[in-house]
């Protein structure tokens, strides 16, 4: 039996297809259609799976729609009454929208598959928004049974559950309900100090090493209450989100000593508090429900999902807590991974199949790479059509040129094997360099991301070394987890680092590994397997043959803006935008000097919107 | 047109949740607002009805 | 995996033999399949409009002939559409059109912003007064709130039928 899941009409659409429960493909709609975040119906990412299992539209059994809209909608109409008749303006441009789209579901889907040429499948599935982050999470999953904690904005009435998982069950026992939501609260932060809500979450938490928590204890006595199985309440004086455009409202901006930091303006000490601050009290709410979450299902194991689960500092300490024995979290942990997690919990909890124990410890996600993959034959032609001289190199040779070139301080593109599934980069689709270089850093931001970023890049090494570079003994293939860089490579602080400018501050050296080492000596990892991504650990493996050193710097293959590339065309078309001087395609490498001119008819730069 | 075909079903489910969950100023709620939808919604899916006037 | 899985996916995603700029010949051709579908569109119009036309010329200005002016502006309107499509299918037509399409959007817009408000004011905001006094307030305001031991919702006794997954609530 196929099944199609399908997350649209929020942010970040994606589709996903599973084949009697084994996860075939996934990807997110923003790869195809070059729209970072894209919303609507995911027709590209659905055309991309059904291409991958060789098979017709109407050949699929099932489509699961990741949450139900009815309750949705009643959520919607109840915050309208609760807030009347303050948010008539907000109303005018919800409702009108879910009365023409959001709340006809099978309609949108039974139009694609009308444009098609097909009918659409007879089952619908609707599981509820947490239930399908909560599958997403546990089904796939290295363990037989868990306990499960979603956190994110909100889903229907849910912004956090509980569930209670035995092989093929899977029970919410725990949630709370909106408008209180942790989720929600981290972007009200997000907004305050001058990020893109849902997307410069990631930004926040790289700002709180910077910070001190001087504001934890106000956010705790007047923004949240907090009790002690993690479970809180909002003080809703405080936030716009309810009736109006903004997270936070002047009350708000009152008790934090001024209005919000306006976009693309100078970040103060203000905002690095204040990330640390919510960072601190994030922490604290997500163990209290961690070790809830362990006596309300007697669980040893836990898996996580949702938009918080993307936190890994949060996570890291959750791992360093050893609340449960094992922890594991989705790599698609936003709303992309509902896609997937839908399907899987229309297949078992729908049709009620069993799910097979997992075997050798391992996850059925295949590394996340669930995306295309385009042939050596493919790219040979293309780049021969085009007229862009590459090299086609032998594994062994390849990794070693490749290795070679990392130590000579190029930065390199690598665009090969299946596309990541999910927001991070591991490897396929990533920009990677010397991490032992004091100047990587800079040199990749400015010259390659388009950007001057307070954040170090994340290092991928060799699972097997994990724990010479780290105080950590778990493996992290989805560098879903930040632990500390080991002591004895660090370098000892060189005096009061506060007033130092924050780009300065980062681009100082903290360890023999600068480029990848945050500022409180922690870093972003990313543990790679040779039975997972045999090509990705070959070039590493190669690194540290070369070097002694089996870490390198991976950061995604995109531009600020841009969502990360899919095809060899999309890398190329990077590559060359930017200073990046080499470019890995299948087993092709191409060199920036030997390309012929790039030609643009407009400035690409005003294509991506910043985020 | 797909939409007039799907709102029977619509309607009947917004009925059956109404019942069990006693939420009852949903229903009238909801068959004004699918009704005002009809005339109302902006943008694409209003353009075809408003061109056949002319 | 297959070659064939690739060249499907291939195609599917990125098909960039596809991509190249198309020939004189094949621009010419596909200027000349579009001037024909914009024509046959323009006609088809013009034949509902003229059909409505008539229904208000023949059908209402039978009994009330005030009426038959109507039929007569919009049957001169559907001709005008339907010719302007016949002779200048990509030129004028296309105009007219991109023109009839902005005027609907706004007429959508204001529409929109003429009937949902009242539905606000004769709903929304008496229901909240009278579910405020029934203490029926599902935003769960009060901060802090000691009278709750916990903000958890126990769901661990509820029934999660198979069912429940073919349903939108």
């Amino acid at each position: 039996m196929r099944i199609l899941g399908v997350s649209a009409f929020y942010h970040d659409s994606a589709a996903a297809l599973i084949d009697d429960g084994q996860i075939v493909a996934a990807a997110q709609e923003e790869r195809f259609t070059r729209v970072k975040h894209d919303h609507e119906f995911p027709k590209n990412a659905m055309a991309y799976c059904l291409a991958e299992a060789g098979i017709r539209a109407d050949q699929l059994d099932g489509v699961a729609f990741y949450d139900k809209p009815i309750t949705k909608f009643h959520r919607i109409l109840e915050t309208y009454l609760s807030c009347a008749p303050r948010g008539l303006r907000s109303y005018l441009q919800a409702v009108p929208l879910w009365l023409r789209q959001k709340l006809w579901i099978p309609a949108e889907i039974e139009a694609v598959f009308e444009s098609l040429g097909v009918s659409m499948p007879e089952k619908i599935y609707f599981p509820e928004h947490h239930v399908s982050h909560a599958a997403s999470a546990y089904y796939p999953s290295p363990f037989a049974d868990a306990a499960v904690l979603t956190v994110d904005g909100v889903g229907e009435w849910a912004t956090s559950t509980i569930c209670d998982a035995d092989g093929k069950d899977l029970k919410v026992v725990r949630e709370m309900h909106f408008p209180h939501s942790l989720g929600l609260l981290y972007s009200a932060f997000t907004y305050f100090t001058g990020f893109r809500v849902n997307s410069g979450e990631y930004k926040l938490m790289g700002l709180a090493p910077y910070g001190e928590p001087i504001y934890a204890d106000k956010i705790k006595d007047h923004v949240i209450d907090v009790r002690d199985d993690g479970s809180f309440r909002m003080n809703l004086d405080l936030f716009g989100y309810l009736d109006g455009f903004t997270m936070t409202n002047d009350n708000f901006a009152k008790l934090f000593d001024g209005p919000a930091r306006p976009a693309e303006s100078t970040i103060t000490r203000r905002e690095m508090d204040l990330a640390k601050s919510i960072q601190v009290v994030t922490e604290e709410i997500v163990l209290k429900m961690a070790r809830y979450a362990r006596d309300v299902t007697g669980k040893k194991n836990l898996c996580m999902a949702g938009g918080v689960a993307l936190n890994c500092v949060a996570n890291g300490k959750l791992l360093k807590e050893k609340i449960f024995d094992r922890l594991w979290i989705q790599p698609a942990a936003g709303d992309a991974g509902g896609a997937l997690g839908a399907a899987l919990a229309a297949w078992h909890g729908a049709e009620q199949k069993p799910r097979p124990a997992p075997a050798n410890g391992r996850d059925s996600m295949r590394g996340s790479y669930l995306g295309p993959v385009f042939s050596d034959d493919e790219i040979g032609a293309f780049l021969e059509a085009k007229g862009y001289p590459a090299q086609r190199f032998e594994r062994d040779e390849w990794a070693k040129t490749i290795a070679k070139a990392i130590d000579d301080q190029k930065v390199i593109g690598l665009c090969h094997g299946r596309m990541e599934f999910g927001p991070r980069a591991l490897g396929n689709r990533s920009i990677i360099g010397d991490a032992r270089s004091p100047k990587m850093q800079s040199v990749m931001n400015l010259k390659i991301k388009y950007r001057e970023s307070f954040r170090p890049f994340a290092p991928s090494c060799l699972k097997e070394r994990v724990a010479d570079f780290f105080e950590i003994d778990d493996e992290s293939p989805y560098m879903l987890l930040v632990a500390p860089v080991r002591e004895e490579r660090c370098i000892a602080k060189q005096g009061d680092e506060r007033s130092a400018d924050l780009l300065e501050w980062v681009n100082r050296p903290r360890s023999d590994l600068p480029a990848i080492t945050h500022v409180d000596y922690s870093a972003r990892i990313q543990t790679v397997d040779k039975d997972v991504n045999p090509g990705y650990y070959a070039i590493i493996e190669a690194f540290e043959a070369l070097t002694g050193q089996g870490i390198i710097i991976n950061t995604s293959f995109n531009v600020r803006g841009e969502p990360i590339v899919c095809t060899p065309e999309d890398a190329y078309r990077c590559f060359m935008r930017t200073e990046m001087d080499r470019l890995v395609l299948g087993s092709f490498i191409l060199e920036k000097e030997k390309q012929p001119e790039w030609h643009e008819k407009d400035d690409w730069r005003t294509e991506f919107k910043l985020d | 047109m797909g939409k007039l075909k799907h709102s029977g079903g619509l309607i009947g489910e917004f009925c059956k949740f109404a019942m069990e969950n006693k939420i009852y100023w949903i229903v009238p709620l909801i068959l004004v607002l699918l009704f005002v939808a009809v005339v109302v919604i902006a943008g694409t899916g209003a353009t075809p009805f408003i061109y056949t006037l002319f | 995996m297959g070659s064939d899985t690739s060249k499907r996916v291939a195609e599917t995603v990125w098909n960039w033999r596809a991509a190249k700029e198309p020939t004189p010949e094949e621009a010419a051709q596909a200027a000349v399949d579009h001037a024909a579908e914009l024509r046959k569109r323009g006609v088809i119009q013009a034949c509902i409009g003229l059909t409505i036309a008539a229904a208000f010329y023949f059908g209402l200005g039978a009994y009330y002939p005030k009426w038959k002016i109507v039929g007569i502006i919009g049957a001169s309107i559907a001709s005008f559409i339907g010719l302007s499509a016949l002779v200048s299918p990509t030129g004028l037509f296309a105009q007219i059109e991109r023109g009839i399409f902005v005027v609907a959007h706004w007429v959508g817009v204001g529409l929109t912003h003429l009937l949902m408000p009242p539905i606000y004011w004769f709903f929304f905001v008496p229901f909240r007064f009278l579910f405020r006094r029934g203490k029926r307030d599902k935003m769960l305001r009060t901060f802090p709130d000691p009278s709750e031991t916990t903000f958890w919702v126990d769901r661990s006794g509820e029934e999660q039928k198979p069912e429940h997954y073919l349903r939108q609530f």
